[in-house]
């Protein structure tokens, strides 16, 4: 729980960022997880996917492709299948609560999948932040019932960042 | 501080309650019983009996002994006319035996006509409060919540278990219905209890929910606990269940009558509140707290004229005379209230006048969420598991419950003593003795019968009073094991509230493309199509269905389910999903398919794309992504192929081009030619249109030159921005939803789900031309080839009416008043001129008809497309 009074705002953020997804046999995507650069979130044993900052997206498609297409694989830009949302910490532990019944622990980064707003969503927690993940055609959604639902927490749409992982690897 | 009682100012002082600040401005009738409209006053305080159950802030059925009094809060009573006071219906206690138990099962069944009015009628008479339909619904939102341990319960068991918790480092929440120790007077227990609550409010890790209610145990365990705030939605690696017990309530003529207490709530009005419960009070009781509350009580101004307990109870009291050992209540007297008390001891019985009796016969244990998560990872402490149990007990039989060495199990508890069969069994239902008798003789026997026939148990309380009279009954009637077991508990051990158990939940879930605002931009009325919101249309149907057949128009179809699929065997996989033939599809080629279950019968259709390096791009419906991607990959893995899918839905936007002028159109934005020769009909291409990058697919699903083009969801807006700019001169309109269904119905094409039912096979459908039953294999295949050797009884069929009008969809078809189908589209064709329709045809005596009647409308059966049959338009 958040202790009223002590300045905090949670400010949820529209974050910018690429997403590859890349379906294949698992040791190729264990070998891309570590070599394609970007932030590397296993999905399923034959799904994966590199997340990157905006610009990354054209060489996260290269090395993803690279890696997998060899083997029959597939790997494509998903970037707009997704709405992704930002929030600092220690709001956005309570935050999560409001929208996730799974916990989400205390190790960092960890990615979990779940659901948010009644449809799939995904989390990456990362040591600064909190990243939320839901399908782009339900993004207005999440955005809606942060601001609405969650209005006790004093919730304020904050501007656009950038995704950046404080450091690459596999989650 | 004030508050609003019934339209007059009551005063209340801090820490008052409701009730007890009603109770001293001089209240004494809180409410009427829920059939027989008797007084009822206060009794428990501890939030277990309906009698103060009153209207707060237009809230009904609110428990006022647990609510804290705050300035200006409305508050009235439910029952009683002209007052509670003086109810005119108080009649109905005297009538009770006209209204015995279940007798409107029986009284009223006939005639069936009178029934309804009868219903009224019991309605109007009998219940508690109402709530008010106009109030406006409050929203509360649900957190979820992992402890370690969830503690229910801050008594002296529950705040040891919280600490025990803390000193082994885990995490725990602590929930009391009220403010720990608030309902104790001062003494032993509340000192106790007031020093373990300062040690865990230092305590790391531990969170304290005070008036916060843990409404039920379900399978998880989960714990839904409702505080002020939110709802908690506790999810703990471990349930302690320390609710304590409750003052079991006593069973004999005028028990229920104002004025006669459980022990332990007079205790608290004297001690906590220093209100005096009566001026001369009867004590009577069985329990080692009798004498803490005789001296409570005396210490608040009240005389005790008797005290009757039984023989052996060590009492320590200064003036033993008032003592009579052995005695018992047989009565109460009164007629508002108490006025005596009727006792019968070894010297005889006796009428002893007074204006309160307080009783502390027994501690029934609190156990409704013990018995609801039986098998689940509970334990127990304190007084739930052993009634009353010392401090020291307590506090230790808490710890050890963190520790998991206590079993959770419902302790036997006190054993009721008989029921009188004058009094009132269920304070909640108004069940009398008497009713329990009626219905043993009627054969109701067993404990679950006699809830279900006589409703005791089923009121606010849970049983939390009558329980063990049920079970005690039952007993004396010679029941024995499951026929005489407490009656199965389930959720809410407490009372909710409908938006508590709402709390959390929306389901609204609205799916929108990327060019939603686009729509809304345009005037565009958006209609639910499963979970997605679309365009109905811009205002003009009309005007949108011309533009399409005569000039040009862009539609949305990003709601399109769209696949790549890829891998070594991804034509076999797609050989094996699909009843066409897609090994023969050579790149840049597309095809129409169908896409069936295992019984043949049709789940979707879509389109199969053709993309070099044996991958493929499929289309399925709207709203069939969801369904078509769990369906592709339980087959991928039962088939064990080498196929990667990735689900394109979300990601890429699609936007229909269609009408005459539609290669005009694209010509014009595209950086390659686009001609007929070079881009026919079922052939789709990368193309730049706009300067968004394409994958243009050519159809005609409403029946004219058509292009699809699929893009990057986050360029749908710019594309659809550039179509409508250099369309202006075409005259293009954006098309909605409800023009489609009309062209595409003029082209005979069917809507799987609309014009389908569940057992659709192909053949059914006029699609058998999609199937190839010369494959090797195919999801359905044995099937179709099995009905395939069945004459069809059933079709899908054309209809033409003739007029401006066509038969509503659904009508009934009828040949010479026979029923032969019914219609699933139609629509008046303004192209053609006259109505049109499909409709599910029945064969007549082997042979279809060829003429129908739909709703009083003549109708002519027909096969194929109704525009354009041989395709002239769409391979233009």
């Amino acid at each position: 729980m958040i202790r009223k009074g002590c300045g905090c705002v949670l400010e949820l953020s529209p974050v910018a960022l690429t997403i590859v997804a890349c379906a294949g046999e698992a040791p190729a995507l264990d070998a891309l997880a570590t070599s394609a650069g970007g932030y590397a979130c296993r999905i399923a044993p034959d799904e994966l996917w590199l997340l990157g900052a905006p610009g990354d997206g054209r060489r996260l498609l290269e090395r993803a492709r690279a890696g997998v297409v060899a083997t029959g694989g597939l790997a494509e830009t998903q970037t707009d299948a997704w709405s992704v949302y930002a929030a600092a910490w220690p709001e956005a532990a309570e935050l999560f609560a409001r929208l996730a019944a799974v916990p989400l622990g205390p190790e960092r980064p960890v990615f979990v999948q779940c659901e948010l707003v009644h449809v799939a969503g995904k989390a990456l927690a990362l040591a600064d932040r909190l990243y939320l993940l839901v399908p782009s055609p339900v993004g207005h959604q999440l955005e809606e019932r942060i601001l609405h639902g969650c209005r006790d927490l004093a919730p304020r749409r904050g501007p656009p960042v950038d995704f950046g992982a404080p450091a690459p690897g596999a989650a | 501080m004030r508050i609003d009682f019934e339209g007059r100012a009551v005063e209340a002082r801090p820490g008052d309650t409701i009730a007890s600040a009603l109770f001293r401005s001089g209240v004494r009738v809180f409410s009427r019983s829920f059939k027989l409209h008797r007084r009822r006053g206060l009794y428990c305080l501890t939030g277990d009996c309906p009698n103060c159950l009153m209207t707060v802030a237009g809230e009904p059925g609110v428990r006022t002994c647990m609510t804290p009094a705050s300035a200006g809060v409305e508050v009235r009573r439910e029952r009683g006319w002209p007052s509670p006071e003086r109810d005119v219906l108080g009649i109905l206690s005297h009538l009770g035996w006209l209204f015995p138990v279940g007798f409107y099962y029986k009284v009223l069944a006939r005639p069936r006509w009178a029934w309804p009015q009868a219903e009224r009628l019991v309605r109007a008479l009998t219940g508690v409060g109402a709530v008010d339909p106009s109030a406006t619904p409050r929203e509360r939102e649900s957190i979820n919540d992992h402890p370690d341990v969830l503690i229910v319960g801050a008594g002296v068991a529950g705040l040891a278990a919280a600490l025990e918790a803390a000193g082994s480092g885990r995490t725990a929440v602590v929930v009391d219905e009220g403010v720990p120790g608030e309902t104790i007077a001062p003494g032993s227990t509340r000192s106790r209890l007031e020093a373990l609550l300062a040690d865990v409010r230092r305590a790391d890790g531990v969170r304290l929910f005070e008036r916060a209610a843990a409404i039920g145990v379900y399978e998880g365990p989960l714990v839904p606990v409702v505080t002020e705030t939110l709802v908690h939605l506790v999810r703990p690696g471990q349930v302690v269940v320390a609710t304590g017990a409750v003052e079991q309530h006593a069973v004999f003529e005028g028990s229920d009558l104002p004025g006669v207490w459980l022990a332990r709530g007079a205790s608290r009005l004297a001690g906590v509140h220093g209100l005096a419960p009566a001026r001369r009070a009867v004590v009577a009781g069985a329990t080692p707290e009798l004498g803490d509350h005789v001296r409570v009580l005396r210490d608040a101004g009240v005389e005790i004229v008797a005290v009757a307990a039984p023989h052996g109870l060590e009492l320590d009291l200064p003036d033993a005379g008032v003592v009579h050992p052995g005695a018992s209540v047989l009565a109460a007297r009164g007629r508002t209230g108490i006025a005596g008390v009727r006792l019968r001891s070894e010297a005889g019985e006796r009428l002893i006048p007074c204006d309160g009796l307080i009783l502390s016969t027994g501690l029934v244990p609190r156990d409704s969420l013990l018995r609801q998560g039986a098998g689940l990872a509970m334990t127990a402490a304190g007084d739930v598991t052993s009634p009353g149990c010392s401090l020291a007990e307590a506090e230790a039989s808490g710890r050890r419950a963190v520790r998991g060495e206590y079993a959770a199990s419902p302790s036997p508890g006190a054993q009721a003593t008989g029921v009188a069969s004058g009094g009132v069994v269920c304070l909640c239902e108004d069940v009398k003795a008497r009713d329990l008798e009626r219905a043993w003789s009627e054969g109701f026997r067993s404990t679950e019968l006699l809830k279900r026939y006589t409703t005791a148990t089923m009121g606010p309380c849970q049983g939390a009073l009558c329980g063990p009279h049920l079970e005690a009954f039952a007993r004396s009637k010679g029941a024995a094991g499951p026929a005489s077991a407490a009656t199965t508990a389930r959720p809410p051990a407490r009372p909710v509230r409908l938006e508590d158990a709402a709390a959390g939940v929306h389901l609204d879930v609205e799916h929108r493309t990327a060019l939603h605002q686009r729509h809304l931009d345009l005037g565009a009325a958006m209609e639910w199509l499963g979970a997605w919101r679309r365009p109905e249309h811009y205002g003009d149907v009309l005007d949108e269905y011309w533009a399409v057949r005569r000039r040009v128009s862009i539609m949305d179809v990003g709601t399109l389910g769209k696949f790549l699929i890829g891998g070594p065997e991804a034509t076999e996989f797609l050989e094996r999903i699909y009843p066409c033939r897609v090994g023969d599809l050579e790149p840049g080629r597309l095809r129409y398919t169908l896409m069936l279950n295992e019984a043949g019968f049709v789940l979707d259709d879509g389109l199969i794309c053709a993309l070099p390096g044996g991958r493929f791009y499929c289309t399925l419906s709207s709203g069939g992504a969801d369904v078509g991607e769990a369906w592709l990959r339980q087959w991928r893995e039962f088939f064990d192929l080498k196929v990667n899918v990735l689900n394109r839905t979300a990601a890429l936007g699609a936007i229909n081009v269609a009408g005459p002028a539609a290669r005009e159109l694209l010509s014009g934005l595209a950086d390659e030619t686009i001609d007929a020769e070079s881009f026919p009909h079922l052939r789709h291409r990368e193309l730049d249109v706009a300067g968004v990058r394409c994958h243009v697919l050519r159809l005609g699903f409403v029946g004219e030159l058509s292009y699809e083009l699929h893009h990057a969801a986050s360029e749908s807006v710019c594309l659809w921005d550039a179509l409508l700019g250099a369309g202006a001169e075409l005259g293009i309109k954006p098309c909605g939803v409800e023009a489609l269904r009309l062209l595409r119905l003029e082209k005979g094409h069917i809507l799987v789900g609309q014009d389908t039912d569940f057992d659709s096979t192909p053949d059914a459908i006029g699609l058998g031309w999609t199937v190839r039953l010369d494959k090797d294999t195919f999801i359905g295949k044995r099937e179709l080839e099995r009905l395939s050797a069945i004459p069809t009884t059933r079709r899908l069929v054309g209809l033409t009416f003739d007029g401006e009008s066509a038969p509503p969809e659904g009508a009934p078809l009828s040949v010479e008043g026979r029923h032969v189908g019914y219609l699933t589209s139609s629509r008046f064709s303004p192209v053609l001129g006259y109505g049109i329709g499909l409709g599910w045809l029945d064969s007549v005596g082997g042979r279809y008809p060829t003429a129908v009647r739909a709703a009083d409308r003549a109708g002519t059966v027909t096969t194929g497309a109704f525009y354009d049959p041989e395709g002239v338009r769409l391979r233009a």
